[in-house]
């Protein structure tokens, strides 16, 4: 084999891989099953921070909360629920919705448990 | 003498290439899943995000934003799933107060159907495609949103494939209501309208109950209490909804007599005893009841 057909021969196998790449990444890509709340995109994980916030609006049971923070990860609650506070201004959240964020963060930080 | 050959080597080396590609793409795991959707989670995580929305309904009263939420569970029917939830819950022993509130939930989705699309009262949830390269250019949000009970349309169920989160919030945001304390709803009291027993060796010894609103409605979110000497169950309608909204069983136990109530107590059947039945090759076996009940 001559050495431009050995080049050629090594440039579709690139071309190749880059179509192989856009089908494993772009067309199919890896779907994950069974996956833990911490592993939720940063909007999820700020509306579920939001539900525990209605919830502790009407409950006002912190240590409740701090539970079902628990389930985003290993962080403290108070960490958790700051981080949803800061996603909620960044994204233009209703101001009802940061102030409900606000009150459970700050009910979470002085909070012993 | 040269030797033509065709080009089908390149042929070759592209589909090596593309074997290489999808074995890189498929076969590099990432350490963990990063960016993922609630549809993706765990059952039991599932269960305890479900649980979280209703209770948030429970609380807000926002239909359209539970509906939302929903739907980004990826269950291919949100009432089935939150009824086989609840029967679990039943199952387990837990407190009867979780049942509620997603019996809460479950009965006011049946009872409100989708707003038309033409709906302006919210805004249009952001959506996101595999196709989308760049995040949507971010318009203000109004600050305050006429709180309603339906939205446009169901925000998209996302995949992990979906492109950088949106930089508007995925759900609609509203103002918030008055926190609402969980209370039944006021009306006449359910009316016994038809009792009767049958024999049924696929569905041995059980009780069944069917209600209707005075619109002759399947009333679903219907708490039944039934009592025996030796304990007491609470089980809602609403809950199998491939049978009806308005329905809800019993496993009962032969020679044991029954007293159900419901309507806070306001309706109460006494004196409910499985019947016994034969089955075909002479054993017996219990019977079922069925009592069917609607609202003056």
């Amino acid at each position: 084999m001559t050495a431009k057909r050995w080049v050629l021969f090594f440039l579709s196998i690139l071309v190749g891989t880059g179509l192989g790449l856009y089908y494993g990444w772009v067309v199919s890509p890896v779907e994950y099953v069974d996956t833990i709340p911490s592993s939720l995109r940063a909007d999820y994980k700020a509306d579920y921070c939001l539900m525990v916030a209605e919830v502790f609006e009407s409950e006002k049971d912190v240590e409740a909360a701090a539970r079902r923070l628990a389930l985003l990860g290993s962080q403290p609650p108070a960490a958790i629920a700051s981080a949803a506070l800061d996603f909620a201004r960044q994204n233009g959240y209703a101001p009802a919705d940061i102030q409900l964020l606000q009150d459970l963060t700050l009910a979470l930080q002085v909070w012993q448990p | 003498m040269s030797e033509k050959r065709g080009p089908w080597f390149l042929f070759t080396g592209l589909l090596l290439g593309i074997g290489l590609g999808v074995a890189i793409a498929w076969g590099i795991p990432q350490s963990e899943p990063v960016n993922t959707a609630p549809a993706s989670l765990r059952a039991d995580f599932k269960d305890e995000y479900r649980f979280m929305i209703a209770a948030a309904y429970t609380v807000s009263g926002d239909l359209g934003r539970a509906r939302a939420r929903l739907a980004t569970l990826g269950d291919p029917d949100p009432l089935l799933a939150l009824g086989e939830q609840a029967q679990r819950l039943l199952a387990a022993n837990v407190s009867i107060e979780r049942v509620r509130i997603l019996a809460n939930l479950s009965e006011a989705l049946q009872s409100q159907p989708l707003a038309t699309p033409n709906d302006k009262t919210t805004p249009p949830l952001e959506t996101s495609t595999p196709s989308e390269q760049q995040p949507p250019a971010v318009e203000p949000l109004p600050t305050t949103l006429e709180p309603t009970e339906d939205s446009n349309q169901p925000s998209p169920t996302p995949t992990t494939t979906d492109t950088p989160f949106p930089t508007r919030p995925l759900f609609p945001t509203a103002t918030l209501r008055p926190t609402r304390t969980l209370t039944p709803t006021p009306g006449a009291p359910f009316a016994l309208i038809n009792q009767s027993t049958f024999c049924d060796p696929q569905k041995p010894g059980l009780l069944q109950v069917n209600l209707k609103n005075a619109l002759g409605q399947p009333a679903a979110g219907q708490e039944l209490v039934i009592t025996w000497f030796a304990g007491e169950e609470h089980f809602f309608t609403g809950f199998k909804n491939e049978i009806s909204p308005g329905y809800a069983d019993f496993k009962l136990t032969s020679e044991i007599e029954y007293a159900l109530s419901l309507s806070e107590g306001r309706t109460r059947i006494t004196g409910l005893i499985a019947p016994v039945c034969t089955s075909e090759d002479g054993k017996p076996y219990p019977g079922s009841i069925l009592l069917e009940f609607r609202q003056p």
